[in-house]
This record gives structure tokens, C-alpha cells and sequence, in this order.
């Protein structure tokens, strides 16, 4: 665990084992700590992981006025010429794609391979709406909780793990939800991806992409990731059913088995 | 290699080492289909490739078998290897005899991938089939019988070209080849009375189902039935992908085969 100062913030990021490395960019509520169940497979895997809160998030400081999402693709190229990574591979998902589709555009030279979960090229005037929503919600802890969790799980998921969301409801409306230093950093990284909007850049970024949407993500549809599919030159798009935003934790083995497959094995296949 | 089974041979073929992976093909393909991918999967696995009874190098078989006996065939050749475990990739009627398989024997099996088939031959398929076996009349009515639902809209779109080589090339070789039409008649007859819809609760292995979302053949509906009969299966839709996508998305492929296979640990999230 180390820290990187960018533009007088300090950026808390970690560097878990050894082996080819990946950049793994947070959604908008998580931060480093949300990784720690995948680490063993990545670890088996011979994955170093690179785990960074971006500008805002966990144990990096916090932000004193608003910031465009670009920011924090700078604070990344930053971070990677700090570690002397000239190139590196990277999954991103939700906000953390985002992140990770502004640095691809701006420095496709630094990007090997992306996978991208549950992922937009733009925030449409939908999305902008809804985000807004989330910050009028962020005074009260159990108006933040209904306005955000339920578009972020699906029907399916929380029938099959009732209990567990009861125990997670109590324990974020009366932790997480109720700070409000972390409503504040919450309502500047919502508005940090207004200004999100790589659609016209999508061609310029090369490196082989794995494109992975749910059937049931209220926020980041389907739809979407396919005009990031139709963009981007070299991208692959699979789609999970009855699965909501969060895939990495709804579908815990097939989404190690899709990141780990897609980053290890990069056989080429000549057909005949 | 060869195995002798009911007084016929049999041709497999054996790469790598490692925890076995026995590849079942698809009706027309036969063991050199997967030439393409055994460099990437034998740096990991002992792969298993078999020609199927009338497929490839493996003789011809006389007609009235069923999957149960395409099924039973391969535990002989596991049994003759002294496989007691082994992971399964089956693509289309492969998928279907794996099923089949996994049903005779669920302990055999440790781990599954399903890559566009069925477990039920339904009315419609029924009389697919049916069509496909009039149409060994003629290459042409062969190829276009068979041939335009089995890659995607979107794939044929893109690759006119090469699909028409393709066409050329099959209704010149394989399409006028009486001796593969024959077999090909006894192949699609012994998936026509195939229902396995009661058994699938049998199975409890890991299992990976890949539903193309442009397959014709064996419908996207067809790999939702699969994932609700197996309990705890996964289901991947692969959109703008027809049903030979192994060809279509081969890197894709490769990327999902060696992830399920290789890399099987269960991450703790809740």
C-alpha cells in the first residue's frame, strides 16, 4: 500500500503480488477494498493486480471543488509513468470503465488489453438524470439506499440473496450512506462523469477489448455496450442474462473465468 | 490413434498434459475441426479429440444408433484410456452427447462447457432434420439446407467471400461425397428422438452454456432450458454470433474455454 501524489492529493493504490500486471478501476461506490475476493484467482492466475481509489474514493484524499472525469485519467497516465509501467492491462468497471475508456482514448499507446464491465461511452441525458437523483438523495441515508442499490442488483439477485441485501441495508445506512464526507466525494464523482463522453473517439482505441453486459443493468444498458462494440475496432461483446450492474459480484466464478481467460490466454487462432 | 469398438474402428487423438478436456464435435465436424485450437488448449490440458462413430477417420457405422450409444462409445474410449475424470467441451451435437454423457455418468464429469446445443430435439428440430436428410439428394440442396443456419447473419454479411470459397469448396468435396452423405443421414438420425429434459437434474457439475444469440440450430431458448435444468449452470449470450462460433469469435473462444477450464477458483464475495 503506497501513496502518489497528484496535483497535491494524495492517491492511495496498492500492488498486490507478481506477474504481468492489471489495473483494476473501481465503480463509483467501491474502492480498493471491494477487489479483495478476486485477488486469490488473480494471484493463481499470475496477475499482479494494481488496486487504485481514484481522486475521491476510499483511502485517497479528498477532492476540494468539482473535477471533470478526465482528471482522473491523468492522475492514472501519472500513477503508471510513476511506476515506470509503460504499458499495462486494465479492467474498469461502471465509473471505473469510464475511466478507463478516457485514459484509452487519450493514451491508447499505454493500454494493452481492456476488459470493461458494465460500461458507457457517454453520459446520455438519461444517465445525467438519474445521477442527479443520487446526489438530491445524498442528505438521507435511506433515500440514498433506495434510489441507488436497486438499479444496481438485479430482481434476480435480490430474491436468491434476501438476507444478505437486509444485512448490507442496515450496514450502509448506518455507516457509508450516513457520512457526509462521503456523500460530498459521492456527489462530485457523480458529477465528474457528466462531462463523460469518448463516442467520437471509440476508433481510435486499438488494444483487443472483451465488452461485458447484463441483461438486467438498469444504468449501464445493454444497448450501450453494444455502440461501444460497434466503435470500438477490436472488441468482443458477451452479455449476461438475469444479471444486474454489478456482474463481478452477481456472477462471481464466470466473471474470473471471462477477466482471467481473457487477459492469459491471447492464442492467436489462424482459421483455415 | 485408433480404438476398436464393436468390431469398428475408432480414431482419436491425444496433445499435451495435464487434467484430461475431451472435445466433442459437432455433426459435420470431425477431429482436424479443432486443429486451431489445440496449441492453445494443450499448453494447458491433455486434450482428447475423438471422431465420432461415422465421423472423420472413424468408420461407418450401420444406421439406427442413438446419442445413448454415441454417448457410450466415448466412457468405452475413457475407460480404455483410464480417464475417471475429465472436463467436457461440447459444441452442438457434441454438446448434446455431452449431455448425454454427464447423465450416464455425472461423477465422470468434473466440469462442462455447452457451446450452442440442446438437450430436447423438439418438433421443430425434429423436422429440421428431417429436411437436412431429404436434402443429401443434392450438394446444393445440401449446402443450403444446412449451411445458411449455421453461421450467423451478421458473420455471412461480413464474410461473403470467404463463404462463397466455402460453398464451392463443400459442394465439390464432402456435399458430393456419397459416403459422407450416408453418414451424415445417420448422424442427424440419431439426434431426432433425443429428450434429455428430465434428466438434466442429474448433472451437477460446474457448467458453462454459451447461447449464440443468431444460432438457428439450436435457439437461444434451447440454452436458457439447459441452464434451468442444471442447477447452478451459467449462461453466456454471445450477441452478432451464430451457431459454428468457435469459427465465428475463435479468440473468444479460446478466452472462454481456457477461463472455464483453467481457472476454477470460486471467488468468496458474500
Amino acid at each position: 500500500m503506497s501513496n502518489f501524489v497528484f496535483e497535491d492529493k494524495a492517491v492511495y493504490y496498492e500492488v498486490v503480488g507478481e506477474g504481468r500486471p492489471l489495473m483494476l478501476l473501481n465503480g463509483i461506490m467501491m474502492s480498493t477494498k471491494s477487489w479483495a475476493p478476486f485477488l486469490p484467482a488473480l494471484k493463481q492466475a499470475g496477475i499482479q493486480a494494481l488496486l487504485v481509489d481514484l481522486l475521491d474514493q476510499g483511502q485517497s484524499e479528498a477532492m476540494e471543488r468539482d473535477f471533470p472525469i478526465q482528471l482522473q485519467a491523468e492522475m492514472l497516465e501519472a500513477l503508471l509513468t510513476h511506476l515506470q509501467i509503460p504499458k499495462i492491462d486494465i479492467f474498469g468497471t461502471s465509473y471505473g470503465g469510464e475511466v478507463a475508456l478516457n485514459l484509452a482514448a487519450s493514451r491508447p499507446d499505454l493500454v494493452d488489453r481492456m476488459v470493461l464491465a458494465n460500461t458507457v461511452a457517454r453520459t446520455n441525458a438519461w444517465l445525467k438524470e438519474i445521477g442527479e437523483a443520487w446526489i438530491l438523495a445524498g442528505n438521507n441515508p435511506r433515500a440514498y439506499y433506495a434510489t441507488t442499490i436497486p438499479v444496481i442488483y438485479s430482481p434476480q439477485f435480490y430474491d436468491r440473496k434476501a438476507e444478505w441485501m437486509e444485512n448490507r441495508k442496515l450496514l450502509l445506512t448506518e455507516t457509508a450512506f450516513a457520512s457526509t464526507s462521503f456523500q460530498t466525494r459521492m456527489a462530485r464523482l457523480t458529477r465528474s462523469a457528466e462531462s463523460h463522453d469518448v463516442t467520437e473517439q471509440l476508433g481510435n482505441i486499438p488494444c483487443p477489448t472483451l465488452l461485458i453486459s447484463s441483461q438486467q443493468d438498469h444504468i449501464t444498458p445493454y444497448e450501450e455496450q453494444a455502440l461501444l462494440a460497434e466503435g470500438m475496432p477490436n472488441a468482443e461483446l458477451v452479455m449476461l442474462p438475469q444479471t444486474g450492474h454489478a456482474s463481478f459480484y452477481e456472477r462471481p466464478d464466470l466473471f474470473t473465468a471471462l477477466l482471467i481467460g481473457f487477459l492469459s490466454h491471447r492464442d492467436r487462432v489462424v482459421l483455415p | 490413434m485408433n480404438f476398436h469398438y464393436q468390431g469398428r474402428d475408432i480414431h482419436y487423438e491425444e496433445y499435451g498434459q495435464g487434467q484430461p478436456l475431451v472435445l466433442l464435435n459437432g455433426v459435420m465436424m470431425s477431429t482436424a475441426s479443432w486443429k486451431p485450437f489445440v496449441q492453445a488448449f494443450s499448453a494447458h490440458f491433455r486434450v482428447l479429440l475423438i471422431d465420432l462413430m461415422d465421423q472423420g477417420k472413424s468408420a461407418a457405422f450401420p444406421p439406427g444408433y442413438v446419442m445413448e450409444d454415441q454417448a457410450r462409445m466415448v466412457l468405452a474410449l475413457l475407460d480404455h484410456l483410464g480417464l475417471n475424470k475429465v472436463f467436457v467441451l461440447g459444441t452442438s451435437y457434441g454438446g448434446a452427447l455431452a449431455l448425454q454423457l454427464a447423465v450416464l455418468e455425472p461423477q465422470r464429469v468434473e466440469r462442462l462447457l455447452l457451446a450452442a446445443t440442446r438437450a430436447y430435439t423438439d418438433p421443430l428440430f425434429r423436422d429440421m432434420c428431417e429436411g437436412w436428410i431429404h436434402a443429401t439428394a443434392s450438394p446444393q440442396a445440401f449446402y443450403t439446407a444446412t449451411i445458411p443456419l449455421f453461421y450467423g447473419a451478421t458473420w455471412q454479411q461480413q464474410q461473403a467471400t470467404w463463404m462463397a470459397q466455402r460453398r464451392e469448396l463443400l459442394e465439390s468435396t464432402a456435399f458430393s461425397n456419397p459416403d459422407f452423405l450416408a453418414r451424415m443421414k445417420r448422424l442427424i438420425a440419431s439426434i431426432m428422438d433425443f429428450d434429455l429434459r428430465d434428466h438434466l437434474g442429474l448433472i451437477r457439475c460446474p457448467t458453462l452454456v454459451l447461447a449464440p444469440e443468431e444460432d438457428l440450430v439450436m435457439m437461444p431458448w434451447e440454452q436458457e432450458r439447459i441452464t434451468v435444468g442444471i442447477q447452478g449452470a451459467e449462461l453466456l449470450r454471445l450477441p452478432g454470433t451464430g451457431h459454428v462460433l468457435f469459427l465465428e469469435r475463435p479468440a473468444l473462444f479460446v478466452s472462454l474455454v481456457m477461463g472455464w477450464f483453467a481457472h476454477r477458483d470460486s471467488p468468496q464475495v458474500l
